[in-house]
């Protein structure tokens, strides 16, 4: 039987390595997911992951129960998305739209190869939609496009947001509102 | 009910943050509110909008390369945890909070004394003591220090006392082995934090040296040594240092730190060469019945498909079917 959060936390406090990893790799796609989603950027996406990871790595062996692993996991990886700075500030970096070649020298966007095969009219079409929809969100807060991610695309509930970011649910609804409102303002001529 | 709480909910509908009866309240209002219904409308439109950018689904070998890092990363922070934070974290471990604050004070308290003492002490005693210091150094009295910092205290012009403080830093010269354990943890610490490429890079030429007699038999790389190299290799600003690095290094393959290593440069470096260089140093049927062999054959999966360099696709594709017949 697989063991309980709880369980693997005790035997990493006692410095099991093979418990760690068995608890990152639990929650880790998630974590990856959310970073992606909120950066829009490989490298930057493996780089909050592996930030949070090594945060969760040296707070383990003080972390007190005072919350679920999951919830204290999850809000060290919004507060890392919050402050991350990108490496596209510091130098160049690969984005997940920009195009790579692939076997036969026909180049594609990374994103698709990170997310799976679909027809090629389909992969123009969405991939002009959601260039048009990227650039909306770039005009988004840091918080908006937090909360934004964490609701349109992972699905949280507006309370378990608020728990994720150590704040009140109205704001959560405000940043959410407020960002409906930007995207739509950005989308109205683009609306499908 | 105020129509703006209704506009608030229809944007809560969408995310399905609505109760049954806040729902059903909203149908009914929604069934005879024109405004609503052309504001529930144009909601919809950009939430089908949204559904078309489904940012990113993870894929197996990106997941398995941001772990490859992460176990790197945390190899390397645990190697260079220093000793007085294991000795810290033992005492926190220990100790119990009001103890901890107990000798907290204590500590305070000592360090009060030693400050009094040294201030208000005899000032002759403070002078011998600085003459004591300063001269009793060869390297001072030979003019061979560097002096710096000097801060004039106090000049009495009747007697000629003067009293200042400086900084020396004087110069060390080592001359011996190669192979000597310590020598190599000089150079190691010149190569993980000398602001100077070129010396960074002489350091690691130096260490190299040891590993090209290593071919003839002498000992493997010492711990700090190896974790310097690593460091190197995958930090160090100047392309030279790490590519010095990476030759070092892959003489003490198939040690699974280096391996490691090895496997971050082909994940994470920029420059093809050194890539290049890296892919040629794993060769794969020597790590079969290794532990590492799941890793490493993850990233030549992964680079056979997705890397951006043809060499390097084909030499990972051509590795993977060797080891597959």
């Amino acid at each position: 039987m697989a063991a309980n959060d709880t369980e693997l936390i005790v035997q990493t406090q006692r410095g099991n390595m093979d418990a760690f990893e068995q608890l990152v790799q639990r929650y880790d796609k998630r974590v990856l997911t959310i970073a992606a989603g909120y950066v829009n950027c490989a490298d930057d996406a493996k780089d909050i992951y592996q930030e949070v990871f090594l945060r969760v790595y040296k707070g383990l062996p003080k972390f007190q129960y005072k919350s679920e692993f999951s919830t204290w996991l999850y809000r060290i990886t919004t507060n890392v998305c919050l402050s991350h700075r990108s490496r596209g500030r510091r130098h160049s970096h690969t984005s997940l739209d920009q195009n790579v070649n692939d076997d036969d020298g026909q180049p594609h966007a990374l994103k698709d190869t990170l997310a799976g095969d679909t027809s090629a009219d389909q992969q123009a079409h969405d991939a002009e939609i959601s260039m048009r929809v990227e650039q909306a969100l770039k005009t988004l807060s840091p918080r908006q496009r937090m909360v934004f991610t964490l609701k349109h695309y992972e699905g949280y509930k507006l309370r378990e947001i608020a728990e994720m970011m150590k704040c009140r649910e109205g704001t959560v609804k405000k940043y959410l509102f407020e960002a409906m409102a930007r995207l739509k303002k950005q989308l109205k001529d683009f609306a499908v | 009910m105020k129509h703006k709480q209704f506009e608030e909910w229809l944007r809560l509908s969408l995310y399905d943050e609505l109760n049954d009866q806040e729902q059903a309240v909203l149908d009914k209002h929604l069934a005879a509110c024109e405004r609503c219904r052309v504001e529930f409308d144009e909601l919809k439109k950009i939430h089908s909008t949204l559904a078309h950018h489904r940012p990113i689904a993870i894929q197996e070998p990106f997941l398995q390369d941001a772990r490859r890092n992460l176990r790197l990363r945390i190899q390397t922070e645990s190697e260079h945890h220093s000793p007085w934070a294991k000795v810290r974290a033992l005492f926190d471990g220990i100790l119990a909070p009001p103890l901890q604050v107990a000798l907290g004070g204590a500590a305070i308290l000592i360090l009060g004394i030693l400050v009094g003492y040294i201030v208000f002490k005899s000032p002759s005693d403070n002078l011998l003591a600085m003459r004591q210091t300063a001269f009793a150094s060869p390297a001072v009295e030979a003019g061979e220090s560097q002096i710096t910092n000097i801060r004039f205290l106090d000049r009495n012009t009747q007697n000629g006392d003067v009293e200042f403080t400086f900084e020396t830093m004087t110069p060390v010269r080592i001359r011996g082995n190669v192979n000597d354990e310590n020598i190599q943890k000089v150079l190691a610490r010149a190569l993980v934090s000398d602001q100077n490429a070129g010396i960074r890079l002489r350091a690691v030429n130096m260490i190299g040296t040891k590993a090209e007699q290593k071919l003839f038999g002498t000992p493997g790389l010492d711990g700090q040594v190896k974790t310097a190299l690593i460091t190197a290799l995958s930090q160090d600003k100047n392309l030279g240092v790490r590519k010095e690095a990476l030759h070092v290094l892959k003489n003490y393959l198939p040690d699974s730190a280096i391996v490691r290593a090895f496997l971050g440069v082909l994940a994470n470096e920029k420059n093809t060469g050194l890539k290049i260089a890296a892919i040629n140093s794993l060769d794969l049927s020597k790590y079969e019945n290794q532990p590492m062999n799941r890793e490493i054959l993850d990233m030549f999966k992964n680079k056979a498909q997705s890397d951006d360099n043809n060499y390097i696709r084909i030499k990972a594709k051509a590795a993977l079917q060797e080891v597959q017949q």
